[in-house]
């Protein structure tokens, strides 16, 4: 926070930019991409992080046919879709809060983040709801499992996909969440200006990619 | 420090690509909320499992690449990071395409689960253990 303390209000309402890395004097333009690029890198490692889970999916799918379309009909479709609507509708304010601090128009984003982070929390609340009625019925990973109406094979593995997919997404939630936080906390003391945002840009990446995650786990548990 | 390639260099201009309009980032959440009424029903047509997996991961990659595009502003990035994006979706989509022709196309007996093999005739079963040893036929 040493940058923050020594930077001042311009005249167009936002805290003067903080210095850049003297590697990148006089190329500010690099500077951004550097920043862009890393985090696309990092969103690529998490892209991979996912894809063991699906490839896992696809297996247990392919081995136990029955036991998933069962199982996968015993999932509230309307929780669901509900969660799909808040978190594509939330990546839809993280994209507008973007918008408004790469404009300097801290307070819009200030506001459109903590309306994203409200959605992420009532994503959350639904998961949580899911997860209580599958403790319930004993729908659950492994030994633990003892759900009567899933009469194949395999019911067990579906909830290890099902329990391990849907939990890291939400762990990845939580950290979304907070990076949005954070971000919405320097919205707040109007950090950002068209000169600096990367931050903003860089959480809202991160959450697009929740996003981005969803939008696959959604039809793969609970359609088809 | 400035590197001797970037002294003489112009500076670069603060906004590499222009600001879209908000109203685009509205108009492809419409289009996202369609896709997702579109999944939703396309899984309630009376299709084959397979088809139903297709349909529903065709249209999620649609959607994955409007958010990509649009929300990540992939669209008009630098070319570096629609690389990073596009081998990682391509690692991934490797990965599981051989994964998938692996498991789907295995002899039933080496999959992880064994299928519940054919009701036998217990009278051939009798046959061959009688209940008795008997002696050796010569």
């Amino acid at each position: 926070m040493e940058a923050t303390s020594t930077r001042v209000m311009t005249a167009e309402g936002y805290l003067s930019p903080p210095p850049t890395p003297h590697h990148y004097e006089g190329n500010p333009g690099a500077h951004k991409h550097a920043v862009r690029f890393g985090m696309w890198l990092f969103l690529a490692t998490e892209i991979l992080l996912f894809a063991g889970l699906f490839c896992g999916y696809f297996v247990f799918r392919t081995d136990f046919p029955e036991a998933f379309d069962q199982a996968a009909r015993h999932l509230s479709l309307a929780l669901g879709t509900t969660n799909t609507f808040l978190l594509l509708t939330s990546s839809l304010t993280v994209a507008l809060a973007h918008h408004n601090a790469e404009q300097g128009l801290n307070r819009n984003a200030f506001w459109l983040l903590l309306v994203s982070i409200a959605m992420g929390g009532g994503f959350l609340c639904i998961k949580a709801v899911e997860y209580a009625e599958k403790f319930r019925e004993g729908a659950l990973p492994g030994r633990f499992f003892s759900f009567a109406e899933i009469t194949a094979p395999g019911g067990p593995m579906f909830y290890v996909v099902y329990f391990f997919a849907t939990g890291l997404h939400a762990l990845h939630v939580i950290v979304g969440m907070s990076l949005l936080t954070w971000v919405a906390v320097r919205c707040w003391r109007k950090e950002f200006s068209p000169t600096h945002y990367a931050p903003v840009e860089n959480a809202g990446l991160y959450w697009h990619l929740v996003d981005l995650v969803w939008i696959f786990l959604y039809p793969l548990l609970y359609l088809v | 420090m400035a590197t001797p390639h970037a002294t003489g260099a112009a500076p670069a201009p603060a906004h590499d690509t222009p600001h879209p309009s908000a109203l685009r980032y509205l108009v492809v959440w419409i289009g996202l909320l369609a896709l997702t009424l579109t999944t939703f029903g396309v899984s309630r047509l009376p299709m084959s499992g397979q088809a139903h997996l297709g349909a529903a991961i065709f249209i999620a990659c649609v959607k994955v690449f409007l958010v990509a595009c649009f929300f990540m502003h992939l669209w008009g990035s630098e070319g570096t990071n629609k690389l990073v994006f596009g081998v990682s979706f391509f690692f991934v989509a490797t990965m599981l395409f051989f994964v998938l022709a692996d498991v789907a196309t295995r002899f039933t007996l080496s999959n992880s689960y064994i299928r519940p093999l054919p009701q036998v005739d217990q009278s051939i079963l009798k046959q061959q253990r009688p209940t008795a040893p008997e002696a050796p036929a010569k």
